[in-house]
């Protein structure tokens, strides 16, 4: 244990040298490309780290995802999210965002972002939580003026193994509020009594999720059957499409809810096959119902709280491992749009059940677990 | 005098193979600079980034050279089979296995310190070219072609890869393992992780074994002529399968290089995806030379960090990187061919021959 | 059991729409492999026929013409591959991975241009199916073989069209001998060189209809990898399919068999580690190769490159 701990200040030496080198060849680079950014040559200079105040003129902020920002789902949703977020802080200037970043280059895509003290780099999901782990060292300590925001990332529960959390917050949104959501709409909705749920990935975040949404249908109409797939991946269309056939004819299911992107896409192509006035689709996480979607009666929308990332860093609170909470409170989680499948009476049901999520005393957490601990 | 001309046309022949690749990447950059330009970026700009960015300064040297360590592997575990004659394309799914294998023992026996190194990095091995046997058994008994066994088994390893860190060995519930422990980790060089020298000598070793030893001349017999090497008393089917059997252990051992080396150190979606077939890429343009396959393997790193750079700093589509990337391999698996066609040759060395008696006229 | 005969429908449709794309590519390889060109870029043709095929039948509003225009893209990408292989004699292998690497990136570059420009791009359209009326109803395959699209339906009469071009056309058999001895071929008259480009394009057409087909009429997106390995499947159906026509509808179709097997356990089974179903087809395929794949099968000159000089 001993020999670690040398270990680790060894590293922590090692780290600084190379990190004077890092910063040196930075400012090179800054002094050799000259124009643009005149604002980050004050920000080296002073060096007196969180909760210094000193408003700066302009911020810089990155994105780095896994997907595309045109994918339908999950990645165009945080990059809606973003624009959000930038119309209301004309002070930000987004950088041109990081898409189809392989696991194995993760790491050096945040890099690059420090390398150009960007104030706010974006991770898209929790899998950038176990590949940032140095460069957040690296960057609490030589760049302090770059922040870091993961989203759907639980710090206590997925960040154990940092050395620091100064520059990092994360954003969890309230899953039991958007199951729930869907939750109601489905069980509104199916006249089969069966609804299905497909998740990429068997993430804390799906399985809450699915739990809520069939607890909240359960309570509407107990019932009501779920069927759920947490594997299909994010990409597999087709996957979508052969799976949903098989539960529309095997199992009745009419109402689907989708937490897959591409493989959501599918899913609807199977449900529009099966009659897309008796098959319907709930869409996640933007808001797509339009009549170029026939199937879709509604949206769970999250908004990821860029917003309020920026804030804090302009005040100088942002950091120490915050959990920044995305739900109906503050706006990160919303109900979409309505189509016309869902008739008038329904939908002054579900916004009365809305008001009633909100509040909170629509599904207890007991209700919630109860069906989380048989998965 | 016979012997002086043989070796110039060896000479020859070397400056070529070594111009061929170097033309083939210039040329690949220059398509992409022209890429960028109609994108309207700054090419310049681009590239400069891409060079700071993966040899700037000693961090992202050895970020670049960790970042190459894997590729170094699959790109020795291609190397070694093509050099018998075995088309092995599943270096990702023993470089895979491998990495299971060594969380399997690390994570399931709960072994710590130099031991569970050790004895991971072992289990790597072994299990990497017990994946490679498998496709290896397939060909000398039922005649069933490698290249289509080996990718197939790179599925299966990829789905086993899911029920590791999702099923056997998940943190708390999260799609990946549990990070292996600290003391059983590869030690840190500049850096980076001993492993990154492992490779390089290891480059070295299979050089070595396949040029100056008599095992590596009759794997190179049997990758040339199985049929003479029969003839010659060579015994064929135990030299393939060892083929087999050595470069599934090489990929085993990166994968296992690359779980106790690198940031996270655990197994997780996304690991070793792609390494295998870019292993084939690079061996081939090192022209199955191990140690120029250590060298391009550090190419396809800068090209790998240094683009991720320049994406960052001027702002392009990352699937630039891989349109280069493609077009390398393109250009110079096309150079070298054209460079080996009879008719070019005859060209070459009449040119040659003309210059040498214009000179000694 | 139950379970089973209530999911059966669904698994035979799944089958027949996987089917057609593997069909189509590996229809595409036989052609390639007759002319002694192992195609390892398939997987790299059908993305860049299934973008191509998206992006013009979305921009036109004509799925056709999107699907001639992909199969005109595939043409171009395996036209450098057969550059490579035949005029240059580059290995088959290597220049088949290098158009795995570089045709995606095309395509998702392309794409990226697309949908960036206008993200209304990012939904197609799709073909519409056609009932043949009374086999339609048929229980159990009615719905699966004969509530087709046009495009799948043209897949399956492709197969007695390629058959019968190498069983009875003069033609077809000296394309066969440019595969089993390109030397003799040419001292027949067979000018080997051309037959090989010949077999590119088909192969690059075929291919990238292939890739199309995903575009077009399983799901109207396009996204990165949405070819999903199933070029090398149609790799591996060749061999199990013994270069024949017939053989490789056979081994499509139970390739699709099984992926609809994977897909109605992974319905059915939820609580179960998914992970070991979708194994099934690829699992699969090595043992339906280890107890059909012949090693005395197929071209004798199948992955050799040919140096006409050097008869």
């Amino acid at each position: 244990m001993a020999e670690n701990k040398d270990l680790t200040q060894m590293m922590m030496s090692r780290r600084q040298v190379l990190g004077l080198g890092a910063a040196g060849a930075a400012a090179l680079t800054l002094a050799a490309c000259g124009g643009g950014s005149s604002d980050s040559g004050s920000e080296a200079g002073s060096d007196s780290g969180a909760g210094d105040a000193e408003a700066k003129d302009s911020y810089k902020v990155a994105m780095i995802m896994s997907g595309i920002i045109t994918d339908g789902g999950w990645d165009q949703a945080h990059y809606e999210s973003l624009q959000r977020a930038l119309k209301d802080h004309g002070k930000w200037e987004m950088l041109e965002p990081h898409e189809n970043t392989a696991d194995a280059d993760a790491a050096t895509a945040a890099q690059a972002y420090v390398d150009q003290d960007v104030d706010l780099i974006i991770g898209n999901g929790n899998q950038f939580a176990s590949d940032w782990m140095e460069v957040v060292a690296d960057a609490a300590e030589n760049h302090p003026g770059v922040h870091f925001l993961i989203t759907n990332t639980d710090p206590t529960a997925e960040m154990g193994d940092y050395d620091t959390l100064d520059p990092v917050e994360t954003v969890l949104p309230d899953f039991k509020q958007t199951g729930a959501l869907a939750g109601v709409v489905a069980g509104l909705m199916t006249q089969t009594k069966s609804i299905g749920f497909i998740g990429g990935m068997k993430l804390p975040s799906t399985l809450a999720k699915y739990s809520a949404y069939l607890a909240a249908a359960q309570k509407i109409d107990p019932s009501i059957q779920g069927q759920y797939n947490f594997e299909a991946g994010f990409t597999d269309a087709s996957f979508g499409t052969n799976l949903a056939q098989q539960w529309i004819n095997t199992n009745n299911v009419d109402v689907m809810w989708g937490d897959a992107s591409a493989v959501d896409n599918g899913v609807r192509q199977a449900l529009e096959a099966a009659g897309a006035d008796t098959h319907f689709d709930i869409a996640q996480p933007i808001d797509i119902v339009g009549d170029d979607q026939p199937t879709v009666v509604t949206s769970t929308v999250t908004d990821w709280m860029i917003g309020q990332a920026m804030d804090e860093i302009e005040s100088g609170s942002f950091g120490g491992g915050k959990a920044i909470t995305a739900d109906m409170s503050n706006g990160g989680i919303t109900l979409g749009k309505f189509s016309d499948k869902v008739p008038a009476d329904v939908q002054d049901k579900v916004n009365e059940y809305v008001e009633e999520i909100k509040a909170g005393t629509f599904l207890t957490d007991d209700e919630v677990s109860k069906i989380q601990d048989t998965l | 005098m016979a012997k002086k001309e043989l070796s110039a046309e060896e000479r020859q022949e070397r400056t070529l193979s070594i111009l061929t690749p170097v033309v083939s990447v210039l040329l690949a950059l220059v398509i992409g600079a022209i890429i960028v330009a109609c994108l309207g970026k700054n090419p310049l700009q681009g590239y400069g980034a891409m060079l700071q960015g993966s040899w700037g300064d000693a961090s992202k040297i050895s970020k670049t050279l960790e970042r190459s360590c894997p590729l170094i592997f699959t790109g020795l575990c291609a190397t070694f089979a093509y050099k018998c004659g075995v088309f092995n394309l599943g270096g990702e799914g023993q470089f895979i296995m491998g990495g299971c294998a060594t969380a399997c023992v690390i994570l399931g026996g709960g072994i710590e310190g130099p031991a569970g190194l050790a004895l991971g990095l072992l289990a790597g091995i072994v299990v990497g070219g017990i994946w490679a046997l498998i496709p290896g058994i397939m060909k000398i008994t039922r005649g069933l072609n490698e290249m289509i066994t080996t990718i197939m088994l790179n599925y299966i390893a990829l789905y086993f890869m899911e029920y590791v860190y999702k099923m056997m060995y998940s943190d708390q519930g999260l799609p990946k393992t549990v990070a292996m422990p600290k003391s059983a980790r590869l030690a840190d060089l500049a850096g980076t992780h001993v492993g990154v020298l492992l490779a390089v000598v290891l480059g070295v070793v299979v050089w070595y074994v396949i040029f100056r030893t008599s095992f590596g001349f009759k794997i190179r017999a049997v990758g040339m002529n199985p049929v003479a090497s029969r003839v010659n008393g060579f015994p064929v089917k135990r030299l393939v399968l060892l083929a087999f059997v050595i470069s599934g252990a090489i990929a085993g051992l990166g994968g296992s290089v690359e779980l106790l080396g690198r940031t996270p150190y655990r197994l997780a979606d996304g690991f070793g995806s792609g390494f295998g077939f870019d292993g084939v890429a690079i061996a081939l343009i090192a022209q199955l030379n191990p140690i120029a396959a250590v060298v391009v393997a550090i190419l396809f790193g800068t090209l790998s960090t240094g683009g991720t750079m320049m994406q960052s700093v001027i702002g392009v589509p990352t699937a630039i990187m891989d349109i280069i990337r493609g077009l390398i391999i393109i250009f110079a698996v096309a150079g070298m061919a054209m460079i080996k066609l009879p008719k070019i040759r005859a060209f070459l060395t009449n040119r040659k021959q003309s210059k040498k008696t214009e000179a000694s006229a | 059991m139950d379970v089973f005969l209530m999911s059966l429908p669904t698994i035979l449709k799944t089958m027949v729409m996987g089917a057609v794309p593997i069909l189509l590519a590996s229809l595409g390889e036989v052609f390639s492999e007759r002319a002694g060109l192992v195609n390892i870029g398939l997987e790299g043709v059908m993305a860049i026929g299934a973008f191509v095929g998206f992006a013009i039948g979305k921009m036109t509003g004509n799925l056709w013409l999107g699907l001639v225009v992909g199969m005109l893209a595939g043409i171009a990408v395996n036209l450098l591959y057969g550059f490579c292989t035949v005029t240059l004699c580059a290995d088959q292998v290597v220049t088949g991975m290098a158009i795995n690497i570089l045709a995606p990136a095309i395509a998702l570059f392309g794409y990226n241009l697309f949908v960036g420009s206008n993200p209304a791009n990012a939904t197609g359209d799709q073909m519409a199916s056609l009932a043949i009326p009374g086999l339609a109803n048929i229980p159990f395959v009615g719905n699966a073989f004969f509530n087709q699209t046009l495009m799948g339906y043209l897949a399956f009469v492709l197969v007695p069209l390629v058959w019968y071009f190498f069983k009875n056309f003069r033609f077809g058999l000296s394309f066969r001998s440019v595969g089993e001895n390109p030397q003799a071929a040419e001292t027949l008259g067979i000018n080997v060189v051309r037959v090989k480009y010949l077999a590119c394009v088909l192969c690059g057409a075929l291919a990238a209809a292939g890739g199309a087909f995903l575009t077009l009429c399983y799901t109207p997106i396009y996204t990165d990898g949405i070819v999903m390995g199933r070029g090398f499947i149609a790799l591996a159906t060749v061999i199990f399919g013994r270069w024949s026509a017939v053989g490789v509808l056979g081994a499509s179709l139970l390739f699709g068999f099984f992926d609809g097997l994977n897909v109605a356990l992974q319905a059915q089974f939820q609580a179960a580690p998914v992970m070991f179903f979708k194994m099934i087809p690829y699992a699969f395929t090595i043992v339906a190769l280890l107890f059909f794949g012949s090693k005395h099968a197929g071209p004798k000159a199948n992955g050799k490159p040919y140096f006409r000089e050097m008869r």
